[in-house]
């Protein structure tokens, strides 16, 4: 498209649009209007003049049967006709000079009856002469009167002929009325057209009277008469005229032309053209202002909303667009605001959920519709806890302290992660994690033990780094458990955690602790090392009451994956086994013997447990109540 | 003495036409064949005649508003009487050269006779009833008569050539004549038919009867 068509702004379309629309739409009806309105306007003209022409006809028929009749009156004066006797012409003329008078002839001729001039008050040179119009004293000998219209010094006048009856006609008296502006306006009032009389000589048209301001001597093409109108035009009017035939004679064509003021007719016209111009212009007005007011009201919330879509860009999603209209613009800054919600809501859960679990476990949860509520499920807690970190922590300058174990606890959450792990906390610099929800996990125990042996292996790493940096080497206890927990938000409506609670995680973070008591650095409780035997190597180290419980629990160190064990730990791990069952058979010497050759030959710590149990032991007594089963230490 | 000369040319003349008169007739129709009914013929010969003028006034009446004879033929000489016989007045004139007189309003009178002593058509008139007309055909031709109803005419001529002059109003010729000679020596001459044609003339209309007891209006 144009450019000029290209609108920054909608609402400058809109208003362009419907303003256009609505002026297309005007000027249409002005055009029908005008071209009905002119057409009727001619036609009604035409129609008048037709009308016109036949009232004027009438008209002039009418005033020449007057005439006639006044002048039959006059010639049957009989007076008049004695003194015709006397013929006495000068007082013939003086009689009819008397008679016109009567009925304000403007010329009076008497011929005899053999034509010739008895008496003329138009022209005295004539007397004697034949009459110059004596085919209408002709036409009176057959019908006792004529009349016609006939030029006399380039003026009309109507003539009627009567004879002068004794009884027999004695003389032709003939009465000249000039048709002059009092008898053409006299027309005019009657018929409201204007009127000029001409003649048709050399085929131009010879003006002589008119109620129209004319120059004399105003000389028209001529026109077909038959046609129903025609136009013609002044200097500065126009006209639509028709021409009527008053005398046929060849000679002496006499026309009149009617004709009616195309202006004056259209002045309806133009009254309704002002009108009509003026309901445009208050119509557009109103158009215009409903277009701004629709544009407005379309494109303020829009911009609205585009202000909510810049913000939400932004990552404003508390940005609420305020749009109070029931309609769709309505609905859709609803959507809008609802959508505003929704991404808020899941920004926070992102957030939440990239803090705790590996990117897979939140994308996870994102995409498929998680209940986050409470909820009881097995799950598989790991409590991690780095030893002798607080007795470092006061030789160390807070910073590198906080870079130290930001960089601990980067390291181990990545691992987390990367087995597909919840991370619940830090607590210093302890981590809980849990597997097993919010995302169904049915190896969470696995999963679990592989994270504990993966972060064991990456704090190796860390601690040739730290030994480099001349940091004191820390190691890290980790204690697993698997159980049912209620997982779930926990927590204020401000601060929500997702975490878990309950027995299972407390014993969890017991068996972190005991580590310490057995020398070990990952424990698990037989609950998980049902779950895991078949993958990783663990020894069972003991046998413990756990608070609340009737049942004692049995306790495992992971040793590694069964895939990846050496000679020497199966080795290890088969002594030790042995060990245990003598201790557990009470063949305590037999015992002290094996647990003194595990810990000279491996310095394992439970060995050396068990060998200060056989130290408070009474070596030689065997009892029935002797259950190796102990308190967990705390 | 010229009384007596008078008298002489008129015994003479009877005594004449007594010894030898033949009868010539015809009619006057119009070419439509309606009878012309009051149209003048006059005959005059070779041999100068005097006609014998009438002693008493010829009469033309008015009657129903009407000239009755419509058309009175007379010798140059003769007097007319008007006698009006309408229970109205009645105002006759003649505005003719030749004879030119009035009766003014007048009835129940039997006015003076009007005596015509020159020839020619005298037109009647009255000055109350536009068409009310009446001609008076003065001639000076020895003979004349005038058509019957039926349009026929007859004359007692002496044998001579005679010129014969028919007139009627609007005849369709020049001065309303039409002339031919004729031979008349044998016993029967022929019946001269003689078809006119007349002008066409508006003519005033007659209102209805009027009943002067009861008027219309």
């Amino acid at each position: 498209m144009d450019n000029w068509l290209h609108f920054k702004r909608f609402r400058s379309r809109l208003l362009f649009y419907i303003i256009g629309l609505f002026l297309l739409t005007l000027s249409g009806v002005f055009g029908v209007v005008n071209h009905v309105f002119r057409q009727n306007t001619e036609d009604s003209i035409r129609r008048e003049l037709i009308i016109t022409e036949r009232i004027f006809l009438r008209l002039l028929q009418e005033r020449s049967s007057q005439l006639t009749q006044q002048a039959t009156v006059l010639a049957s004066d009989f007076a008049f006709k004695r003194v015709m006797a006397t013929r006495d012409n000068a007082t013939i003329s003086s009689a009819l000079i008397n008679l016109s008078t009567r009925v304000n002839a403007d010329v009076a001729f008497l011929v005899t009856t053999d034509y010739s001039v008895m008496v003329d008050n138009f022209d005295r040179q004539k007397i004697g002469q034949p009459f110059f119009a004596s085919e209408l004293i002709k036409q009176a000998e057959t019908k006792s009167k004529a009349t016609k219209l006939v030029l006399l010094n380039q003026m009309p006048y109507q003539l009627i002929v009567v004879p002068v009856l004794a009884p027999e006609p004695i003389a032709w008296l003939c009465l000249g009325f000039a048709v002059d502006n009092a008898v053409l306006t006299q027309l005019k009032q009657l018929t409201q057209v204007e009127i000029s009389l001409l003649s048709e000589q050399n085929a131009a048209l010879q003006l002589y009277i008119s109620t129209l301001d004319l120059p004399t001597n105003q000389t028209l093409p001529l026109y077909e008469t038959n046609a129903d109108g025609f136009f013609w035009h002044t200097d500065n009017e126009l006209y639509l005229s028709r021409l009527v035939i008053l005398e046929p004679n060849p000679n002496s064509k006499i026309v009149a032309v009617i004709e009616r003021s195309w202006q004056k007719a259209l002045e309806n016209f133009y009254r309704l053209q002002w009108l009509l111009l003026v309901i445009a212009l208050i119509s557009l007005g109103l158009v215009s202002l409903a277009a701004l007011w629709l544009a407005k009201t379309v494109s303020k919330p829009v911009q609205i909303l585009a202000q909510g879509v810049q913000a939400i860009g932004q990552g404003d999603y508390n940005f609420q667009v305020q749009i109070k209209s029931q309609d769709e613009i309505g609905k859709l800054g609803v959507a809008f605001n609802n959508m505003g919600v929704q991404l808020l809501e899941k920004e926070k859960i992102r957030t939440l959920l990239g803090k705790m679990v590996s990117p897979a476990v939140a994308n996870e949860l994102l995409n498929h519709d998680v209940m986050l509520g409470g909820e009881a499920r097995e799950i598989t807690a790991l409590f991690t806890d780095l030893a002798g970190f607080t007795s470092i922590s006061e030789q160390m300058s807070p910073q590198d302290l906080v870079a130290l174990l930001n960089d601990y606890l980067t390291h181990m959450s990545g691992e987390i992660s990367q087995c597909d792990g919840v991370l619940d906390k830090f607590i210093g610099d302890a981590i809980v994690a849990f597997w097993g929800a919010p995302v169904d996990d049915n190896l969470h125990a696995q999963h679990a033990v592989y994270c504990a042996l993966a972060m064991q292996k990456t704090l190796q790493q860390l601690r040739k780094i730290w030994k480099q940096r001349g940091l004191p080497l820390l190691t890290m206890r980790i204690g697993i458990n698997t159980g049912y927990a209620v997982v779930g938000n926990v927590g204020s409506i401000d601060r929500l955690d997702y975490t878990v609670i309950g027995d299972t995680v407390n014993l969890a973070a017991r068996l972190e602790s005991a580590n310490k008591y057995y020398g070990s650095e990952i424990l698990i409780s037989e609950f998980t090392f049902e779950q895991i035997k078949d993958v990783f190597m663990c020894r069972e180290l003991d046998k413990v009451r756990v608070q609340g419980k009737q049942q004692p629990v049995a306790i495992y160190e992971v040793v590694g994956e069964k895939d990846r064990l050496t000679t020497e730990q199966l080795t290890f791990c088969l002594a030790f086994a042995e060990a245990l069952t003598v201790f557990r058979n009470q063949r305590f010497g037999h015992a002290k013997i094996l647990f003194t050759e595990l810990v000279e030959r491996y310095h394992d710590g439970a060995s050396a447990l068990y060998l200060q149990r056989l130290d408070t032991q009474e070596m030689n007594t065997v009892s029935a109540k002797f259950e190796a089963i102990y308190e967990l230490p705390k | 003495m010229q009384n007596q000369n008078k008298l002489f040319f008129l015994v003479l003349l009877v005594f004449s036409v007594n010894v030898s008169a033949l009868t010539l007739s015809g009619t006057v129709t119009t070419t439509e064949g309606e009878p012309v009914f009051e149209a003048v013929i006059t005959a005059v010969g070779t041999v100068k005649n005097k006609p014998v003028l009438s002693k008493a006034p010829r009469k033309m009446d008015q009657r129903h508003r009407e000239f009755v004879s419509h058309i009175l033929a007379i010798h140059v000489g003769e007097s007319v009487v008007f006698p009006n016989s309408d229970n109205i007045q009645h105002h006759i004139y003649s505005f003719s050269p030749t004879n030119s007189f009035e009766i003014q309003l007048y009835k129940d009178i039997v006015p003076k006779p009007i005596v015509f002593d020159k020839s020619g058509v005298v037109v009647l008139g009255c000055n109350i009833h536009d068409w009310m007309v009446g001609y008076v055909y003065v001639t000076d031709a020895p003979y004349f008569t005038q058509t019957d109803a039926k349009g026929a005419w007859s004359l007692n001529l002496p044998a001579d050539d005679y010129t014969l002059t028919l007139w009627y109003p609007h005849l369709d010729s020049t001065n309303n004549v039409q002339v031919q000679q004729i031979k008349l020596n044998t016993e029967n001459p022929a019946s001269i038919e003689q078809k006119v044609t007349l002008k066409t003339t508006a003519r005033t209309g007659k209102p209805p009867a009027e009943d002067s007891q009861n008027p219309l209006y």
